[in-house]
């Protein structure tokens, strides 16, 4: 009763004129640049960071959280009519979607992605609204050895998931260590790594880092290959009222889609990509139309674009409930609430409920929004995909030069947004994951603090991390992660 | 064996060497001697020498864990837009905002194939001046006027 009563006094909260406004901007934006391929939800929200630091948080963090879901809710619309995934989380509803729309049934695609995607992200808000309230009684008990190994954990599962391979994953996330290193040490007041330069002694600026990764390393990637740029956009065909058949073949993958993509987000497993594609491979074996898929299967859309925004829902549960950032853009609203000086954790739940709950809230009254946004108004949005790509990205870097130079007027960060473009553009070059890069920038600070705050409170004793029985089991799950690819690896060779 | 993925790998690790270089020239005071803000450090070098050995020793024997996605692409649009994100730097306090974004706007669309210069110039000039007068006047933010200061 108490979770219900207070997400009652979150919809007081949400349904204010003000905050109604902040939502409703939030999912604009968010459909915007998930139907505009080169720009993601991470790198707006990081865009956003500086212009909203007056903002009252609660506003802001509806704002954001809106952005987050209407990005998923925006890229199947260019997934589907581009060919082109508008996010990583659509790759396989690029596939599919597409491969409808050039049969004429693009509408019908758009629907199901769209009703979908709202299935999912009510019925993950509400695991969300159950579980994290339970996920904070937990947590409250956590000592600082314990939130060390959680981020431990987290480091390994978002290096494991997010990309090619672990190796790849591993290396991207030390990068994003190592840049965070960089500034003035927390506890003792000594500067790190900053080269002598005064300009460094505050760190480098999240913001930087994530424009430089995301927008001007996508650029500059995009730009080396041809065959990426000038997709045919398919205009919209057929009625955006499914038929009878086709909410019939679309209502189960939608349920199993959210049943895969909720834990994914929740677990620290991290990424909407990894569940979209096993609900893909699921509705290929369980909708017994497995010749369809290839060739534009409705269950091929409906599934993957379920799991995708309920993923999303669950990526929520650990960033709110311990301050655990699955994704790039979790990662990037960790920075927002330390921006605020906020930190999520168990505390938030009880010193800022109000902002809690009202960001709770306003997930249900989002993806109301969205649906009619994303439905009626579809062919608005299309006309998005018209922009032509060398002025979309133009648009694109001098936002971006812009949303950086304007931080602290430097010109210094322009040239380390360059430096970051170029590491962002051989990340991409080389088949490495942004993802877990950014996650180490905001997490490994964190990490090292818990680290010495438990060291401090052992007196130096390192055995603690092994002696907490949380910590101990956290670091098993995270060791496991590591080796057992590897001896799966080994057994597989000795045996073939 | 993949020369660009090797010498990706030898760079990871020379980054691990030199943040193990530059932590020990840290002046820790002796009360934080047993935590200090170098135990992170040398666990971080360490780990980037280690992964990115093996990534250099997977590229070496070629195996999957190191393998290269493509082939390299088309380096020109790269100097193009690089060159734009310099110029930008070097104009934005002598020129001010709006020429030095409209140049690298031009860049970009250039880079991305676009031979249209004149629309992509009054479309540049455009998108800058209305940002321009957007910061300065709406959010008040100033931004570095450059001799254009007395028309916006």
């Amino acid at each position: 009763m108490h979770t219900l009563n207070a997400l009652l006094a979150g919809f007081g909260t949400a349904l204010t004129l003000p905050n109604l406004g902040w939502a409703l901007l939030g999912v604009t934006l968010g459909t915007v640049i998930g139907i505009l391929p080169g720009i993601g939800p991470a790198l707006t929200i990081a865009l956003l960071l500086p212009v909203t630091a007056h903002l009252d948080p609660t506003a802001a963090f509806i704002m954001f959280a809106g952005l987050y879901y209407g990005a998923m809710y925006g890229s199947s619309t260019t997934s589907i009519l581009l060919n082109t995934p508008g996010e990583s989380g659509s790759i396989i509803t690029a596939i599919e979607g597409h491969l409808m729309a050039r049969q004429g049934r693009g509408a019908a695609a758009l629907a199901t992605a769209a009703i979908g995607s709202f299935v999912a992200g009510t019925i993950g808000t509400v695991l969300l609204t159950f579980l994290a309230p339970i996920v904070v009684k937990l947590a409250i008990k956590f000592s600082e050895a314990a939130y060390f190994s959680l981020m431990i954990l987290a480091f390994t599962t978002v290096s494991a998931m997010l990309g090619a391979s672990l190796l790849r994953g591993l290396i991207s996330l030390f990068l994003g260590i190592t840049i965070g290193l960089v500034g003035t040490d927390a506890l003792t007041g000594q500067a790190r790594f900053t080269l002598g330069l005064p300009a460094l002694f505050d760190g480098i600026d999240t913001v930087v880092v994530a424009v430089g990764l995301f927008a001007v390393g996508e650029a500059l990637y995009v730009a080396s290959r041809p065959e990426l740029r000038n997709a045919e956009i398919i205009p919209v065909k057929g009625s955006l009222l499914m038929t009878r058949e086709e909410w019939r073949r679309s209502w189960k993958p939608w349920l199993r889609g959210t049943f895969v993509g909720f834990p994914f987000g929740a677990l620290p497993a991290g990424g909407t990509e990894i569940p979209t594609f096993l609900s893909y491979f699921m509705e290929k074996k369980l909708s017994g139309r497995a010749e369809e898929f290839g060739k534009g299967a409705i269950e091929g859309v409906a599934g993957p674009e379920a799991a995708n925004n309920a993923a999303v829902a669950g990526v929520l549960v650990p960033l709110l409930t311990l301050g655990l950032p699955t994704s790039a853009t979790a990662a990037i609203m960790l920075a927002a609430f330390q921006q605020y000086g906020l930190q999520p954790g168990p505390l938030l739940f009880i010193g800022n409920s109000t902002l809690v709950w009202g960001l709770i809230a306003s997930l249900y009254i989002g993806n109301v929004m969205l649906l009619v946004l994303n439905l009626p108004l579809v062919g608005l949005w299309v006309r998005l995909l018209a922009i032509p790509q060398p002025l979309l990205y133009g648009g694109i870097l001098v936002f971006s030069s812009l949303g950086v130079y304007s931080l602290n007027h430097q010109v210094f960060d322009l040239v380390i947004l360059f430096v970051l473009g170029i590491v962002g553009y051989l990340m991409r070059r080389f088949d490495f994951p942004v993802a877990p890069c950014i996650i180490g920038l905001i997490l490994g600070p964190l990490a090292e603090e818990h680290f010495r705050r438990a060291l401090g409170i052992s007196q130096g004793d390192a055995s603690v991390f092994f002696t907490d029985p949380i910590s101990a089991a956290m670091l098993v799950v995270a060791a496991l992660c590591l080796l057992v690819p590897v001896i799966y690896r080994l057994r597989q060779r000795r045996g073939g | 064996m993949k020369a660009a993925e090797l010498f990706v790998g030898l760079g990871v690790a020379a980054l691990g060497v030199f943040i193990a270089v530059e932590t020990s020239q840290l002046t820790v005071a002796p009360l934080y001697a047993k935590v200090g803000p170098g135990v992170i450090p040398y666990l971080v070098a360490g780990c980037l020498i280690l992964l990115g050995l093996s990534f250099a020793a997977g590229a070496v024997r070629g195996s999957a864990a190191a393998a290269p996605p493509a082939e390299a692409g088309d380096w020109r649009p790269l100097v193009v837009i690089g060159g734009g994100l310099i110029a930008q730097m070097l104009l934005m306090e002598r020129a001010g905002f709006v020429i030095a974004s409209a140049v690298l706007f031009v860049c970009v669309a250039y880079g991305f194939g676009s031979r249209r210069y004149l629309r992509d110039a009054a479309i540049a000039i455009l998108l800058a001046a209305i940002v321009y007068v957007g910061f300065t006047r709406g959010l008040q933010l100033p931004l570095p006027p450059g001799p254009l200061a007395g028309i916006l």
